[in-house]
Formats: structure tokens, C-alpha cells, sequence
């Protein structure tokens, strides 16, 4: 028999299947084939695993420590793309030389450079809108007032802001 | 053991017969998709002295509720009552091909179990059986555990003396088939990670070998000859996995560690059958085109791990200078060591029995406990549910009672609702005549139309 169609993005198994025929997947270390992309090292270490079926297929959802480009998060991630067929299982063997951390990559901005002004038009507006409510504020109103940008936030690594999504934004001044 | 084990089952929950219930759960399992834990345990614990036809009944639910949400995580109890009820109907060699089978059916054993199977082959001399058990425990990872390390080590070198010395089949070269060809959405890649998708038995052997050789199964008072019988096996080993160059890095370092001392570091036979497999490994051709997607098979990616012609050719080079090297010192001893090795297993597993034992017991008894904490949930979950029904029903009734007797008072308001409400549209079918209905129908019609003129 011989198939035809769409080639696949992923050439790996799932973690669910993997970790199925596993009696015991905590302390196993497991990584995506699309990590190889990127020269440092990345991972995760499971801890704990729940599987479900639906239908035929089998589902579920996985926690570990995540190593990601050889920075290690200090908190347990849940893993929620376990049942893309990308992933592979390292034997026991190979774990401990696998594990060693080499370079560790740094997000390349600096909170200072980004620019926070905001579109033109958007400004006018604004300066009308704050001017008719009587709210009182200073000099220009900037990107400052509607997101926030938590440097010690370490889930956040990598990600540049977290937009605010209450009604208050407008009023806040910097 | 015995009555530890025939008193399993607490005597407060109920013991319903195995007939009914498998019945019931296959019912189950039709309508809503899943059984409750509670009744897997049942249904385990009542088989005993049942019919063939029963027996497929039973691994048809096995692997209905492997199929459903409840399986997961793994139950020891559940697991251990299969094997042990199949053991005690002398039908253990059924079991095999669904312990292979994980995905599917999920009998993943812990170690009194494997313990308890592998004891039971051997005893019957089933030494295929018995091996297969010993690999599916090294595809775990898991060599903690004493006994199991010793009766997976037992099992491994008795199947290595069977088959050790045979040359192993060929590949099936694919049969010609007609082009048929299929359409699918997507064309996922066939993948052969090299742990559990392993077929040959030869490999599967090889690698618990390995394993269990780095876990220092065999102790010795001479920790030089511990050292060689470990690390002779795992020469073996890789040898029958034909991972060749791993072990011959491996012999490098061991010849360059006992060169100083002027120790053995290799036997004699298990040299001749690395050498033997190293002449009988398939090779691949590197100039092959590589086929379309949707030809490839796992079989297919699995020959891509074989050597090439030149690869094998080195790899025979650096085998012989490196006997020859070992040949010097008188680093090839001329013993036959599989006999010593099961006398000395045979006295380890003497030992470490009862420690296993007494620790299988304790855990009976926190099974049956478990049991009645769970059946007393259950109950107290069904009250609830029946309550809720009760409740619902009179309210339901308490309604309608309710519009009943307001009636009058909402006269005006139900006539309004009665001209608000929307009505069914009465849909005309169309009338499927025959052929000289239809001519009637039109004569009658141009009968009409003369008429009018």
C-alpha cells in the first residue's frame, strides 16, 4: 500500500505514546526534534503525566522542568503540545551528557531601548479624550500607560510585555 | 503466598459473578465509552476455572478499558490478578503477545509480577517465553531491583545459549505488490527510535545483556573477575545488537585499563560469537535512492542504521589487532562461564526470596484496604446521584402542578402566547407519479385549458 497526500512538519512520535509505554516517566528526560534548530541546549525533565482518550486518540497533558536554549525555569511547566508527533526519549545512558549545559542564550533587548511612543493620531485622541473627562496628566501619553514590562518576571523571558487588559489603562499615568 | 492470596478480595464489598459482570461492563463500555475501576477489579479478581470462550471475553475487555479513560495510571492489583489467575489456568503463554503489545492492551508489570512469570516459564523450561518477559523489563530502564535483575540475567544468558551460535534470519525482502495507491491527508514519517520498536529478537537480547551487565549483576569476591564476567557479557551483547563500534571502543578502554596488571579481560567463546556476528550483520548500500514518503515503512528506517561494506570492513580491522593486542598479555581466558554464572544467580535468588515476599504481602493487604475505601466512595457517590433524580422528578412534578392551578389567572397571557407562537409550516411532498399518471394528469389539464378557450 502506498500512501500519497501532504508530507508532515514533524517526523518524531508522541510524548503520550511514549510515555504510555513507560511504567514510571518521572526523572525521564524528552525533547522536540524542533529544539534542534537551535545550537543550545533544550529539554524538559517529567515529573508527572496524565493520558485520556477521546475517541481513538489518545490526549493527555505533561509537567516537567523545562531547559529552554540552556536556561533552566525555575518552576514546573505544563507541556500541552504532547500530542504533536515531534518527540524523542533519551535512553538513560545518554542523560547525564546530554543534560550539560553549555551556553545559555540571552534575549537580545534592554527594556530601555524599546520605544514607547504611540501612533500619531492615537495621541491627538487621546489628549482629547483625557482633556473632555478632566483627567489630569503629564506631557505626552505613552505605551507606558496601557502595557507593563516585569524584568524579574522570569516566565516572561523572551516575551516583551505583558498588555494589560482592564478598562483602567487609559486613566493610568506613568 | 497462597492464602494471602485467595484472600484477596475484602469480604464487605460485594462479590458478583464473573458472567453478569463482564456482560454489564460490555455494556458499559458500548453506551458510555468506559467502565468504572471498581469494576475491572471485580471482574479480575472472580476469574477462576473459566472457558476458552471466556478467556477472549476477558482480554476484550482488557483492552476496552486500556481503551478508556479509567486505565490510566497503571493498576499493580489489576495487573498481578491477570497474570496470576492465568498462571493458576496454565494458559500463561496466551499472555506473551499482549504484554509486547503496551499501547494496546497495558500490562505493564512491576517486579513481583515479572518475578512470578519468569519463575513460572523457567520452571516449564519455556525459555522463549521467559526471555521475552526479561525484555520487556529492560525496556523500562528500571535496574533497581535485585531479584528482577537476577531472573532477567538468568533467563538472557539461558536464551543466549539457544541462540547464541545461530545465524538469525534475513530480511523479508518485500513481496512485488501492484501500485495501489492511497489517498490521505497528511503522510506522517514512520519512525524507528531503537528502544521499543525493535523486532529482531537477537537485538532485543543483546541490549538487556548490555544493560544487565552494567548493572554488576553477578558478584564475585575478586572484583577482577567480576569485572570480566560483567564486561564479557556486554561484549556479547552489543555484539548480537550490532552496535560494533561501541563495543570496540568499550574493549579498547578495558585492554588499556588491564594491560598494566596483566589481567583477562575477555573470554574465549564469547569473543568467537562477536566474531561469528560480526560476519552475519546485514548491510545496507549507500547509494540507494531514498523512496517517496509514502513507501517508507519502519522497516525501512531501521536498515538505515545498518553498516555499510567499508564500515564493516574497519570494523573487522580494529576487532582483530585489538585481539591480537589482548592475545599478548594473555588477555583471553579460556573458560566456560555460563554454567558458574546461573549456580551463582541460582544462590543470589535463594536469598533475596523472602525479603520479596514479605513485601508482596504487605502489599495485598493495602490492596484490599484500598478496595473498601474505593467501593464506600462509589456507594456514597451513587446515593448522591439517586437523590438528585428523586429531586428532579418532584420538581418537575411540583411545576407542573404549579401552571395547573395559575392557570386562571394567566388566562390572558397564555392566549398571547398561544397567537405569538410560531407554527409549523405544513410542507406539500411532492407527488412521484408514473409515467401514465402523468399523462392522465396532463390530458385532464389541456382538457381544462381547451375548455376556457
Amino acid at each position: 500500500m502506498k500512501l500519497f497526500g501532504r508530507h508532515s512538519f514533524f517526523h518524531g512520535k508522541s510524548l503520550m505514546e511514549l510515555t504510555a509505554q513507560l511504567k514510571n516517566p518521572k526523572g525521564r528526560v524528552v525533547t522536540r526534534l524542533t529544539f534542534e534548530r537551535y545550537p543550545e541546549k533544550s529539554y524538559y525533565i517529567l515529573s508527572h503525566v496524565e493520558h485520556g482518550y477521546s475517541g481513538q486518540n489518545l490526549t493527555g497533558v505533561a509537567w516537567g522542568t523545562k531547559v529552554f536554549r540552556g536556561y533552566k525555569y525555575p518552576n514546573i511547566t505544563r507541556i500541552d503540545a504532547g500530542g504533536k508527533r515531534d518527540w524523542r526519549l533519551i535512553p538513560k545512558e545518554e542523560e547525564e551528557e546530554y543534560c550539560k549545559i553549555d551556553k545559555v542564550h540571552e534575549p537580545k533587548f534592554k527594556p530601555e531601548d524599546i520605544d514607547t511612543r504611540l501612533p500619531p493620531l492615537m495621541e491627538i485622541v487621546l489628549e482629547r479624550n483625557l482633556k473632555q473627562r478632566n483627567v489630569a496628566y503629564e506631557g505626552i501619553p505613552k505605551l507606558e500607560g496601557f502595557v507593563t514590562f516585569n524584568k524579574d518576571d522570569v516566565t516572561k523571558r523572551g516575551v516583551y510585555f505583558n498588555a494589560q487588559k482592564s478598562s483602567d489603562s487609559q486613566t493610568q499615568t506613568s | 503466598m497462597q492464602d494471602v492470596w485467595e484472600n484477596r478480595w475484602p469480604t464487605t464489598v460485594e462479590d458478583i459473578p464473573f458472567g453478569r459482570l463482564s456482560v454489564k461492563m460490555i455494556d458499559n463500555f458500548e453506551k458510555f465509552g468506559r467502565s468504572s475501576v471498581l469494576d475491572m477489579e471485580m471482574l479480575v479478581n472472580s476469574m477462576k476455572n473459566i472457558s476458552t470462550e471466556n478467556i477472549e471475553l476477558i482480554e476484550d475487555i482488557v483492552y476496552r478499558f486500556r481503551h478508556s479513560d479509567d486505565a490510566f495510571p497503571v493498576r499493580d492489583s489489576i495487573v498481578n490478578a491477570i497474570v496470576r489467575s492465568y498462571i493458576d489456568m496454565d494458559i500463561a503463554h496466551r499472555l506473551v503477545p499482549f504484554i509486547k503489545d503496551k499501547l494496546g492492551y497495558g500490562l505493564l508489570l512491576d517486579f513481583y509480577t515479572a518475578n512470578l512469570l519468569m519463575n513460572h516459564f523457567l520452571e516449564k523450561n519455556m525459555t522463549e517465553e521467559a526471555a521475552q518477559v526479561a525484555y520487556e523489563m529492560m525496556f523500562q530502564e528500571d535496574f533497581s531491583h535485585n531479584l528482577t535483575n537476577c531472573m532477567s540475567m538468568y533467563c538472557c544468558v539461558k536464551r543466549l545459549q539457544d541462540i547464541g551460535d545461530v545465524q538469525p534470519e534475513e530480511d523479508p525482502s518485500a513481496p512485488e505488490e501492484e501500485d495501489e495507491w492511497v489517498r490521505v491527508n497528511i503522510v506522517h514519517r514512520p519512525v524507528y527510535d531503537d528502544h521499543f520498536d525493535i523486532n529482531k529478537e537477537h537485538f532485543r537480547l543483546g541490549k538487556s545483556l548490555y544493560f544487565l551487565g552494567q548493572a554488576n549483576v553477578i558478584p564475585d569476591e575478586n572484583s577482577s573477575r567480576k569485572d570480566l564476567l560483567n564486561h564479557s557479557l556486554q561484549f556479547v551483547g552489543l555484539g548480537l545488537y550490532n552496535k560494533f563500534s561501541k563495543a570496540l571502543d568499550l574493549l579498547e578502554k578495558w585492554i588499556a585499563a588491564a594491560k598494566t596488571d596483566k589481567t583477562p579481560v575477555l573470554f574465549h567463546k564469547q569473543m568467537e560469537t562477536f566474531r561469528n556476528h560480526l560476519d552475519w550483520s546485514p548491510v545496507r548500500n549507500p547509494e540507494e535512492e531514498e523512496l517517496d514518503l509514502g513507501q517508507q515503512t519502519v522497516q525501512y528506517q531501521a536498515k538505515k542504521l545498518y553498516l555499510t561494506e567499508e564500515e564493516k570492513a574497519a570494523c573487522v580491522e580494529r576487532f582483530e589487532k585489538l585481539v591480537e593486542e589482548a592475545k599478548s598479555f594473555n588477555g583471553i581466558a579460556d573458560e566456560d562461564i555460563y554454567e558458574h554464572i546461573l549456580n551463582n544467580i541460582k544462590g543470589q535468588i535463594q536469598n533475596l526470596q523472602k525479603d520479596d515476599i514479605g513485601i508482596q504481602r504487605k502489599k495485598y493487604q493495602t490492596w484490599k484496604t484500598n478496595m473498601v475505601d474505593m467501593y464506600q466512595k462509589e456507594m456514597r457517590e451513587e446515593e448522591r446521584r439517586r437523590k438528585q433524580k428523586e429531586i428532579e422528578l418532584k420538581m418537575a412534578e411540583m411545576a407542573e402542578k404549579e401552571e395547573l392551578i395559575l392557570a386562571h389567572e394567566r388566562k390572558r397571557e397564555i392566549l398571547l402566547a398561544r397567537h405569538k407562537a410560531p407554527r409549523e409550516k405544513v410542507k406539500q411532498k411532492k407527488e412521484e407519479l408514473d409515467e401514465d399518471e402523468l399523462e392522465e394528469r396532463m390530458k385532464s389539464r389541456k382538457a381544462l385549458i381547451k375548455k376556457k378557450k
